[in-house]
């Protein structure tokens, strides 16, 4: 698949300060990619970069093939871009504010493409009021309606969930998932990682500047620690059944339970192991009343990178 | 359509009917038109006194009360422009499109060339209706005056624009234009001061009023103030030489500004 957004080696330093160090990403067309990372981990200003309003200290990006610079009027009416906070022109309405960026975008059918819109994001009613005048929530519609009056291939979504409700954030998911049915490319970031979860496919994680883990979702929260915790029940623990069990190769650790005494608690290094632990438990005469295998979510590989660790 | 002219026309076609829309131009335009109301009065009561009135009194009109209020009115206009987008952080949003430096300062630029025309068009109509009652009479030089207030007024637009890139807040704009002005008047009343002094007396005054001088020299090609009045001098005159020399003089003004305004926009980019 031909790599619509690439950056390679981008960074941007201040001083001696790098907020994105040597960034290097490729995003297929149609892919729908979460960037993921804490505050001030350089989300923003990698997004920046990748729109072309910031310029990178070092390193370059090319979206569908080109440089920016190569093609900068073409290649931008060919995104839409939706930031953490919403900037308008307080004193326009709605219609005013969208027929401009139509005009901006060069739209073909203008009046069309806005009522189409704003009917999509349920403002239609609200066209003639003062932008000054919406909510948060209303705001944040306008924007996406801004980012895609010209019907862009790209999408770049900074934090688009920010500060809303949770009817907001389940309208700004059913948008991107819209735009995502039409095969859209979509750059988010966001700091719910369960609306992430529901949206994209892959998801890269960046941490003090530097991306530290790019991939498939699911493939991340395989490897991450959590997903390779085994909870067992026993009838009743005997010391053999523990010994034996860790001699196991692929065991890491094994606990009993504070809790609860017949309760096994162990990790091991990856891979599902269950078949061969309770094989073992039944030839040391143990009985197996329950066993349960502990799912690693997105949240619990975001953790897992940003404070250090490698996923295996 | 080039793709940056029509960005310029998209940004201009905006920042203009915002301002045809706002109080602002209106007043100004009232505030100008009741001047000149005034001062055709005064000298429509000289003649019918027979007192001799000053040559090209319609120029003079034309030049105090709408060149002049216009500028003021320009000046605070242009200075707020790009600092209340980058206050407001609008202009993140105009870059995310087909949008760059060059086309948004223009497009800046032309929105108020634009609004000066307006007023002019209207402050033209008024004269020429005043006129017909009033028969002062008006010169020829009066249509080339009205072509040559254009690039007068585009100096002060140009510096304006310039000022308003260097901050991000629309009174940090204002006191930055206050400020340009009152460094250039403090220039000139140390220049004069000195200048009483008779020369040869003391040779440390006689460097200080130098280096004066010089500054006194150097500011006459950045204020706009200055441009006005080569202008005007240029009207007065009626030195055909001289015109073309102050379109030349203010063109290229105008023009090193914006081009000052646009490498300090790439240089600290759209996004604040």
């Amino acid at each position: 698949m031909a790599a619509v957004i690439e950056a390679k080696n981008l960074t941007k330093r201040y001083g001696n300060f790098y907020a994105v160090k040597g960034l290097n990403l490729k995003i297929g067309e149609g892919e729908v990619f979460g960037f993921l990372g804490p505050n001030g981990a350089g989300k923003t200003t990698t997004i920046a970069m990748l729109i072309g309003i910031l310029y990178p200290t070092e390193g370059s990006v090319s979206l569908f093939g080109r440089d920016l610079s190569e093609d900068y009027f073409n290649l931008k009416r060919r995104i839409g871009v939706v930031s953490e906070q919403q900037y308008m022109y307080n004193n326009m309405t709605a219609s005013e504010y969208l027929s401009f960026f139509a005009d901006l975008y060069m739209v073909k059918n203008k009046k069309e493409r806005i009522d189409e819109l704003l009917n999509f994001v349920e403002l239609y009613e609200h066209r003639n009021k003062i932008l000054g005048k919406y909510s948060k929530g209303m705001r944040q519609k306008i924007s996406i309606s801004r980012a895609l009056i010209n019907d862009p291939d790209i999408l770049f979504l900074d934090e688009p969930a920010y500060g809303l409700d949770p009817v907001g954030v389940k309208e700004v998911r059913d948008i991107i998932l819209h735009q995502k049915d039409k095969g859209k490319t979509i750059f988010v970031s966001s700091h719910i990682l369960s609306e992430i979860e529901k949206i994209c496919g892959e998801v890269g994680i960046i941490n003090k500047g530097v991306l530290v883990k790019t991939g498939n979702i699911d493939r991340l929260k395989g490897l991450a620690s959590a997903g390779h915790e085994l909870k067992i029940e026993l009838c009743q623990i005997k010391s053999e059944i523990i010994e034996s069990l860790k001699n196991l190769d692929f065991i890491e650790n094994l606990i009993v339970d504070e809790k609860n005494e017949n309760m096994l608690k162990i990790k091991t290094s990856g891979g599902d192991y269950r078949a061969e632990i309770s094989r073992r438990i039944s030839e040391n005469n143990g009985t197996i009343i329950g066993m349960s295998m502990e799912k690693a979510t997105l949240e619990d590989v975001f953790v897992e990178v940003t404070k250090g660790g490698d996923l295996k | 359509m080039n793709d940056r002219l029509y960005a310029i026309y998209v940004i201009g076609k905006r920042d203009f009917l915002e301002t045809i829309r706002s109080l602002g131009i209106y007043l100004t335009m009232t505030f100008s038109l009741l001047l000149a109301a005034i001062i055709f009065y005064i000298f429509a009561s000289q003649i019918t006194d027979s007192v001799l009135v000053m040559s090209r009194p319609v120029d003079f009109i034309f030049m105090v009360c709408v060149v002049g209020i216009s500028f003021l009115y320009l000046a605070v206009s242009s200075v707020t422009s790009i600092a209340k987008e980058k206050a407001d952080k609008t202009i993140e949003v105009l870059f995310y499109g087909p949008v760059d430096e060059i086309s948004f300062i223009l497009g800046k630029y032309a929105a108020r060339i634009f609004s000066y025309i307006f007023i002019a068009a209207f402050s033209v109509l008024f004269i020429f209706l005043s006129d017909f009652f009033v028969h002062l009479g008006i010169p020829y030089s009066f249509i080339k005056l009205v072509i040559l207030s254009v690039f007068l007024i585009s100096c002060i637009i140009a510096l304006g624009i310039f000022l308003s890139t260097l901050t991000s807040s629309v009174g940090g704009s204002i006191v930055l234009l206050i400020g340009f002005f009152v460094i250039l008047f403090v220039i000139q009343v140390i220049a004069a001061i000195l200048s009483i002094i008779p020369a040869g007396m003391d040779t440390t005054i006689d460097l200080i009023r130098n280096m004066a001088v010089g500054i006194l020299n150097a500011t006459k090609y950045v204020s706009p103030l200055e441009y006005l009045g080569i202008g005007w001098d240029a009207i007065s005159s009626g030195d055909f030489g001289k015109y073309l020399l102050s379109i030349l003089y203010s063109g290229a003004y105008s023009l090193v500004f914006l081009m000052l305004s646009i490498i300090i926009l790439i240089k600290r980019g759209a996004k604040q």
